[in-house]
């Protein structure tokens, strides 16, 4: 892992800083710099925390404020021992984005290795393979479900019946739900890793490379050697965003499958939905948004020391 | 190709199409009629032109108005000018998006009373409920007083679902029932006759005798896709019609009871056997679009759909052979299936003098013939809501075939008491307590579960049965 | 793997700085990777160009069986499409989204200079603070901010819509920002230093060009999220200020055969920001490929 250290710069760079730091530690402002931006984050997400945390604690149907009141910890109670449709939510979130996550970073690092190179029309798809990125997750959405995955009419189910032996004609979100959401998730967050990923590569130096191929590398040897160990740090941050995002990603499940069939695609976020806006139980949604957050504190953590051991260069 | 000629030939590749698509906006908009509607047939003789109104400028205010989607609102939306006509002091502001998001948002404002809306379009499942809260206010009163409304033309069971004690909430806008279509070339093929009362046992017969996967013709299609007003209207109703029930009267879940599992197994078994792939992504849009493809050999639902399947420009192949029958039945002759869309003002309002009047406006005879008129057809006129509108020589021309039917489905149903044996609450194709939108969508996902094959229909209907039970208790309706 | 301890060459010139050295693989691949790469671009971009397609098609075309490629287009769904309003909408995104990309990249810029080069003691529990501000469905904070916006009054304006993207972008920003600033080489800080420059003038003078390619890629970034957005737009904004995904889904309507329309309004919705994302992706990968890690 030589490699990888010696591209860490902020390890160098916080080697020098201190020093560094004292002699610009005269401008008081610097460091203070920080801070609109932590007052703005703090009275714009904390204030709706803080009053969530409060409802969750509350019996609350919006549709019958007559039965109003203080329920202390019964919401939580009910999702934990008496709800199923939690603990499958959960099993489901955890699918969903270990899936999701990890196939986008395998698509991506595809993705960059093949635009990593010269070849006619690079430009080009490069600009296809960006695209599914920038589009809509709404529209996106709506396209798969209809025009791709339909099983009468879907393009995907025509070509499979045309094409292979058998006229197969799966009925995608009906019988492979989890698989079919994690793809449509893939195809959408692949291009973002590809993005970082690309960035990774290209800060490989042209050096680097050429004294490997002088040395009579095979191309899957540079692969091995040089790009995966210099590209595991954009991996984790790949990794780190995309778990951070997909988690929340509720509009292809609200508009593909309703978190269904059954609750096989309900993911935590998707409950919160079914709870909060579809049940109006401002309570037991606000709940269930609490424990999303002490859950995704604890799993970042973990991720983010991980991660911080691996920068340190193990 | 350099990526700077690329760049520029992507984008003129997408840009071109769309300045001509807006260029031939302006050709559109010189059309007298924006979205001309299918109706606009031969067949439709010219209006008599609408009673002459005198604008009233005495009334003043801005109103909000949130509009579900549907396209009689949206024709409602094009004939502003006309309400302006006679409004003059009125500003009206509209807010149209599809049903779920509107209900959310219009939900969200009345639950807590935040005063965004002063007139929205809900359900009769909504209305008695939140006039119980207090939030809406009584509109009918004024509206019976006034002579030009025609209130006793509205029907009679339509207003029962707005009533909250003997207070009128809401207006119907439009109004339906539950009917069954069905292909006339397909049954004269296969030597069948659809009686104009089917029971659900003859449907399963048609549909297993019509049932042609291969050939891309399913027998029997129905609503699977999960959601209280979608899968769990068409369930509730055949529940009802098989004589079954949501809950017995102490608020006992009756899911797992004999005909209310019979109706459900019913209904998993049926499209298992005979439905279309893929049934439990469809709602009505889409089951619909598989009519109109000529996939459905019967088609059980909304009795708004016939205006649309019967249109030349809908449904340009089967327009001619759509066939029309009552909701099928089984214990009880009819599922009670009824549904509006209203108007009704919030009762935090600060422009009620301008409110009603839109709403009187949107949901008088005159409105439906000034849309007519200015349509040039029926196709997006709001219909089910007034008997006026079956007696009218202009839409039996297009409607003969299904008229009668509605009409009599729609005074037929009586969704106050909806099932066989006594239930504690009311609703034809829903149960009327806050809880049911979620209980509706879980209980239904159940079932779809049970529509993939991921689990069996006991299971499915077991599940369900202790939802409902779980809700009943959580919500303090069973002890 | 001691394979190379290549000290990156120090950039004297601060305009220069941006990864001129760097650069894609020069090496020019088989005309087996060509097909492979062009083929997997295809397919991926395919359930894009079909949308495209469909919005041209008659609404039973759209719906017929084989699939059609080749068919005779019509401008007939555009027509539909863009016979209500679609400018307003048009509108409100364009300002909602660049709006609160500028706040974000106002807010966010400092703070990250902050947490790169003045580190505090605890910048990385900072850092974590904003990442953790998007842990939070959103379904689950929806009532809350509700009430809070009807009682500021901010339920179905610009200005609601604008402060939830602000708070939605910022993390990102500030996480990709502060890399960009940790890319800046220390000699620079030092002559910067020597030159006894004030924080304003060594921002913009010096440090803000240099990671010019990284801001631009935040913003880039922070639009496309901003834009796309759906949830809050339908919960909080959609009575007064409607952005572009709720013109979108007005044609989900209970209509039927409605894909073609849906095409249509789907590519309207999405255009802009596709066609941004076409023109600006050298942009994004240069500007993620100063840093990014760190």
């Amino acid at each position: 892992m030589a490699v990888a250290q010696s591209r860490v710069r902020p390890a160098a760079g916080r080697q020098a800083g201190p020093s560094l730091l004292h002699r610009l530690g005269h401008q008081p402002l610097g460091r203070l710099l920080v801070l609109p931006a932590i007052i703005y984050a703090v009275i714009v997400t904390q204030a709706p925390f803080i009053l969530t945390i409060w409802y969750s604690l509350q019996r609350w149907n919006l549709q019958r404020p007559e039965r109003r009141g203080f329920a202390g910890l019964d919401n939580y109670r009910t999702l934990l021992t008496r709800d199923p449709s939690f603990r499958e939510a959960i099993l489901n979130t955890f699918l969903f984005v270990v899936g999701a996550v990890l196939l986008s970073l395998l698509l991506g690092l595809f993705y960059a290795e093949l635009v990593n190179r010269k070849f006619p029309g690079r430009g080009i798809v490069r600009t296809l393979l960006i695209t599914p990125f920038l589009i809509m997750p709404v529209a996106a959405a709506l396209t798969w479900k209809n025009m791709m995955l339909n099983p009468i009419y879907g393009v995907v189910n025509w070509v499979a019946r045309t094409a292979l032996p058998g006229n197969p004609s799966p009925n995608w979100l009906g019988h492979f739900p989890e698989p079919s959401i994690v793809g449509v998730l893939v195809w959408r967050w692949a291009p973002f890793m590809m993005l970082i990923l690309l960035a990774g590569m290209q800060s490989i130096s042209e050096e680097v490379r050429e004294a490997v191929r002088v040395d009579g590398a095979t191309a899957w040897q540079e692969f091995r050697d040089i790009t995966m160990p210099h590209l595991s740090r954009f991996m984790q941050l790949g990794g780190l965003l995309g778990t951070v995002f997909i988690v929340q990603e509720v509009d292809p499940l609200y508009m593909m499958t309703k978190g269904g069939p059954g609750n096989a695609t309900t993911t935590l976020p998707y409950l919160v939905y079914r709870k909060a806006i579809e049940g109006s139980n401002v309570g037991l949604g606000a709940a269930l948004g609490v424990i999303v957050v002490l859950l995704s504190i604890v799993v970042i953590t973990l991720l983010l020391r991980a991660l911080d051991r691996m920068m340190r260069g193990v | 190709m350099s990526r700077r000629s690329f760049t520029i030939t992507a984008v003129l590749m997408v840009l071109v199409p769309l300045l001509t698509a807006i260029a031939g906006r302006g050709a559109l908009a010189q059309d007298a009629t924006p979205g001309a509607s299918p109706m606009a047939s031969p067949g439709a003789s010219p209006m008599a032109s609408p009673a002459a109104l005198e604008p009233d400028p005495s009334i003043s205010g801005t109103i909000d108005v949130g509009m579900v989607g549907n396209p009689q609102m949206v024709a409602l939306q094009g004939l502003l000018p006309e309400f302006n006509r006679l409004y003059p002091n009125v500003t009206v502001n509209m807010t149209v998006l599809p049903e779920n998001e509107i209900r959310q948002t219009i939900t969200q404002d009345i639950t807590n009373q935040s005063g965004q809306f002063d007139v929205v379009t809900i359900g009769p499942f909504e209305v008695p409920l939140w006039a119980e809260q207090g939030w809406l206010e009584e509109v009918g009163e004024e509206a019976a007083a006034d002579p030009n409304y025609a209130f006793d033309d509205i029907f009679p069971s339509m207003l029962a679902g707005l009533t909250y004690e003997e207070g009128v909430y809401a207006l119907p806008f439009y109004g339906e029932s539950g009917m069954t279509f069905y292909r006339k070339d397909l049954f004269e093929a296969a030597g069948l006759e659809m009686p104009e009362r089917p029971t659900w046992d003859q449907i399963a017969e048609f549909g297993a005798a019509l049932h042609d996967p291969d050939n891309g013709v399913y027998g029997v299609c129905l609503r699977g896709l999960p959601g209280w007003g979608e899968q769990a209207a068409i369930v509730t109703t055949m529940i009802n019609a098989f004589g079954g029930r949501w809950y017995d009267e102490d608020f006992n879940a009756q899911l797992e009871d004999e005909d209310s599992a019979a109706a459900i197994r019913f209904y998993v078994d049926t499209l298992r056997q005979y439905g279309p792939p893929g049934v439990e992504q469809n709602g009505f849009t889409e089951t619909e679009t598989l009519f109109v493809q000529g996939r459905c050999a019967q088609w059980y639902d909304a009795t708004s759909a016939a205006e649309l399947i019967t249109s030349p420009q809908e449904n340009p192949e089967y327009a001619d052979q759509v066939g029309f029958a009552f909701s099928p039945s089984k214990k009880l002759p009819t599922g009670n299936w009824l549904w509006s869309w209203n108007f009704a003002m919030a009762s935090n309002s600060d422009a009620k003098d301008a409110g009603t009047a839109f709403m009187k406006w949107a949901t008088s005879r005159n409105y439906i013939q000034t849309v007519v008129a200015e349509e040039g057809g029926w196709g997006r006129a709001p219909t089910g809501s007034r008997a006026s509108v079956y007696q009218d020589p202009s839409y039996l021309a297009i409607a003969s075939g299904f008229a009668d039917i509605v009409i009599d489905s729609i005074n037929e149903a009586n969704p106050n008491e909806p099932t066989e044996e006594p239930v504690p609450y009311t609703g034809g194709q829903f149960v009327r307590i806050p809880e049911f939108t979620s209980l509706g969508n879980d209980a239904s996902q159940e079932w779809a579960a049970a529509l993939v094959g991921d689990q069996s229909v006991d299971d499915a209907i077991s599940a369900a049965n202790e939802l409902a039970n779980q809700v009943a208790i959580d919500a303090g309706y069973q002890e | 793997m001691a394979v190379a301890t290549t000290a990156r060459p120090v950039v004297r010139q601060p305009a220069r700085f941006a990864i001129r050295r760097r650069g894609a693989n020069k090496e020019q691949a088989s005309a087996l990777w060509t097909v492979v790469a062009w083929g997997v671009g295809l397919l991926a971009f395919f359930p894009v160009l079909y949308m495209f397609l469909t919005a041209f098609k008659t609404e039973t075309a759209a719906v017929s069986l084989p699939p059609r490629l080749i068919f005779q287009p019509t401008l007939e769904q555009f027509r539909t499409v863009l016979s209500g309003d679609f400018l307003p909408f048009f509108r409100n995104s364009a300002i909602a989204s660049l709006v609160s990309t500028a706040l974000v990249m106002l807010l966010a810029v400092p703070a990250a200079y902050a947490l790169a080069l003045r580190p505090p003691k605890k910048w990385k529990d900072i850092l974590f603070f904003f990442i953790s501000t998007r842990f939070m469905p959103a379904a689950g904070v929806i009532v809350p901010l509700y009430i809070i916006f009807r009682e500021a009054g901010l339920l179905g304006t610009m200005r609601g819509l604008i402060i939830l993207y602000t708070a939605m972008n910022l993390p990102i920003a500030i996480w990709m920002l502060r890399s960009f600033f940790e890319e800046v080489p220390k000699d620079v800080l030092d002559a910067a230093e020597v030159d006894g420059a004030n924080v304003m003038r060594l921002m913009t003078e010096i440090l803000l060009p240099m990671i010019a390619p990284g801001i631009a890629a935040t913003i880039f970034i922070s639009i496309i999220f901003a834009w796309n957005e759906f949830f809050f737009a339908v919960s909080l904004a959609a009575a007064g200020t409607a952005t572009v995904p709720i013109f979108m889904v007005k044609f989900v309507t209970s209509e039927g055969l409605f894909w073609a329309k849906l095409a249509a309004s789907s590519t309207l919705a999405v255009l802009p920001i596709v066609l941004l994302g076409w023109v600006a992706q050298r942009q994004l990968v240069r500007g993620l490929s100063m840093g990014a890690v760190k």
